[in-house]
């Protein structure tokens, strides 16, 4: 049994959709802004009540 | 007491891609697609990835976040918190139990890699190989015959890795748990590509690819292709067990959910498939000589410590791709085992308002009791009895009740909560399927795994009555034992409730707020 045309196709094409994802995803990642400080507490938000919209 | 936080949106990524990338992506997807269509499983595989996993990674990451403004990060407290109700967050105590009791296993299979990895190097695994004793090696391995240090080497290695894991645990969740993802994941990842790189270039590798990735178009037919499909995209993403509810619940309310979670899923998507659809299956079929029922039979154990090594052993380096196939496995099982630990250590900090250190000792104390009933039922079933609760009822089920708290609870808050500091727009359509899709389709898929599957192993109609096991030294019908490990978990899990009461009495007989989110307001 060999690799048919089609096992080539689905092959590539998942790879290539899939590294895709994963560069799109990194790139979207490693470019946006990271909190200034982990441990910076007053920037987070977690500490405040929150109001849903109903 | 202030919960901790994640230090950067990178860390969490490979914390939660960690925690789904596991020996389930390098053996079980192969031997799934291989046996299920090939390419063409691929087709409902990523069907099930944008209907069911995406979906509902989303809703587990907006309920965590849900928790943590309130101060929790694990079931009782969550649940608490959305009925306000005097039973909620006994029903919330259903998120602790698939990761206790996958935790009762999984740090022993772990640690078989650890020791696996060892042998690999001092030259062991390949004397066994070489003299067709490897099968016995791993027999005798698990069933704690071979010493040592004068000890069990079976417990020496889970007593290591137990230290291992739990040291990790301790740093915390940005000191221990991230910093760890930060190395094993690029480490798992640069190994698993140079062991691409190596099964790529063995001659007539193709003929073995061919089985992985040649469409059978007539298996799309078969409604057990769809259903295989999603619960390999189900298992392998860790969704449904509150592992990720938990780690979710450690990002700060400014921060990112939803490029986060798609990022760590398109990490574990291309462990699965790339890596993962690589490795297993085309080296069984060209070098083990194996047809896909055959590589099918081995089960996923059978796959990792003996054929594998057999069909290392056949090529340049043995040794060393042994070592870094076992190493790979290792730094997988590592940071899901840590990631199925924390949301205990969780509940004893935020729901007891203890310090970590002490967090720690009393989960693993825990977590060790059950470990040993495993280590010791192990030949007896009681992994496999363990496995099918925490690993497969539980996670579908808990999936189940996630995406209709999501959808018909919380609906607007949820969306609010997940679309929080978005760094990427979610389709309007995809808002459709998170309601109307994801939980129906989840209902569909755990009737339907019931009917086929789950069903006949929780009414042990596949048990031989007659059949009988060997526990601590005396004789035992197998049904008499699995009703004694599904006796056992019970009792965990009334533990548990009774440590859920103890924590609500607790917080109400103190005056002032314990709560971070409280002590500020």
């Amino acid at each position: 049994m060999t690799l048919t045309l089609g096992g080539w196709i689905f092959l590539i094409s998942a790879w290539t959709v899939i590294v895709l994802w994963n560069v799109w995803c990194f790139s979207r990642v490693f470019s946006s802004k990271q909190p200034s400080s982990p441990n910076d507490l007053s920037e987070d938000k977690n500490q405040i009540p929150v109001h849903f919209p109903k | 007491m202030l919960r901790d936080n994640w230090g950067s949106k990178l860390g969490v990524i490979l914390a939660v891609a960690g925690s789904a990338v596991g020996l389930g992506n390098f053996l079980r997807f192969p031997v799934k697609a291989a046996t299920y269509g090939g390419g063409a499983f691929l087709i409902p595989y990523f069907i099930a990835l944008i209907l069911l996993a995406i979906p509902l990674a989303w809703m587990e990451w907006a309920l965590g976040r849900y928790a943590s403004i309130h101060g929790h990060g694990t079931g009782p407290g969550l649940i608490d918190k959305i009925f306000r109700k005097p039973w909620a967050k006994y029903a919330g105590s259903f998120g602790l139990f698939a990761p206790t009791y996958i935790s009762f296993y999984y740090v022993f299979i772990q640690s078989w890699l650890l020791a696996f990895s060892w042998y690999s190097l001092t030259g062991e695994l390949n004397q066994a190989v070489a003299e067709g004793t490897i099968s016995a090696l791993f027999g005798s391995y698990i069933t704690l015959q071979t010493p040592i240090l004068g000890m069990p080497a079976a417990l020496f290695f889970f007593g290591l890795t137990y230290l291992l894991n739990f040291g990790v645990l301790a740093s915390g969740v940005r000191k221990g748990i991230e910093r760890l993802n930060k190395i094993a994941m690029p480490l798992l990842f640069l190994m698993g590509l140079a062991l691409l790189f190596r099964v790529l270039t063995i001659p007539g590798i193709d003929e073995g690819l061919a089985y992985m990735w040649n469409p059978d178009f007539s298996a799309l037919l078969n409604p057990r292709v769809w259903i295989e499909a999603s619960g390999q995209v189900f298992f392998t993403l860790s969704i449904g067990i509150a592992v990720i509810l938990c780690y979710a619940s450690y990002v700060k309310r400014n921060q990112d959910l939803v490029l986060s979670s798609l990022t760590a899923n398109a990490t574990n998507t291309f462990a699965e498939i790339i890596i993962g659809g690589t490795i297993v299956v085309p080296l069984a079929i060209v070098l083990y000589g194996s047809t896909v029922s055959e590589v099918a039979k081995m089960g996923t154990f059978g796959l990792a410590f003996q054929t594998i090594p057999i069909v290392f052993g056949k090529l340049p380096f043995s040794e060393q791709l042994q070592s870094i196939w076992f190493l790979m496995l290792f730094f997988a099982g590592m940071t899901s085992a840590i990631s199925i630990q924390q949301p205990l250590i969780s509940f004893c900090e935020d729901e007891l308002q203890i310090r970590r250190r002490y967090a720690i000792i009393a989960v693993a104390l825990f977590l060790l009791t059950g470990s040993l009933f495993a280590i010791f039922g192990l030949a007896a079933g009681a992994v496999d009895e363990m496995d099918f609760w925490g690993g497969s009822l539980l996670l579908i089920v808990g999936g189940t009740l996630q995406a209709f708290l999501f959808a018909y609870v919380l609906r607007d808050r949820g969306w609010a909560l997940l679309l929080e500091g978005a760094q990427v727009r979610i389709p309007k359509w995809i808002r459709f399927v998170m309601k109307w899709i994801t939980p129906w389709y989840l209902v569909i898929m755990l009737t339907a795994w019931l009917a086929t599957d789950g069903w006949k192993v929780i009414a042990l109609s596949q048990v031989d009555p007659d059949a009988t096991v060997e526990f601590l030294g005396s004789t035992w019908l197998q049904t008499h034992f699995i009703w004694f490990t599904r006796g056992f978990m019970v009792s965990a899990a009334l533990f548990i409730n009774l440590v859920i009461w103890y924590a609500w009495r607790f917080r109400a007989s103190k005056k002032e707020p314990i709560h971070h989110t409280q002590e500020l307001l």
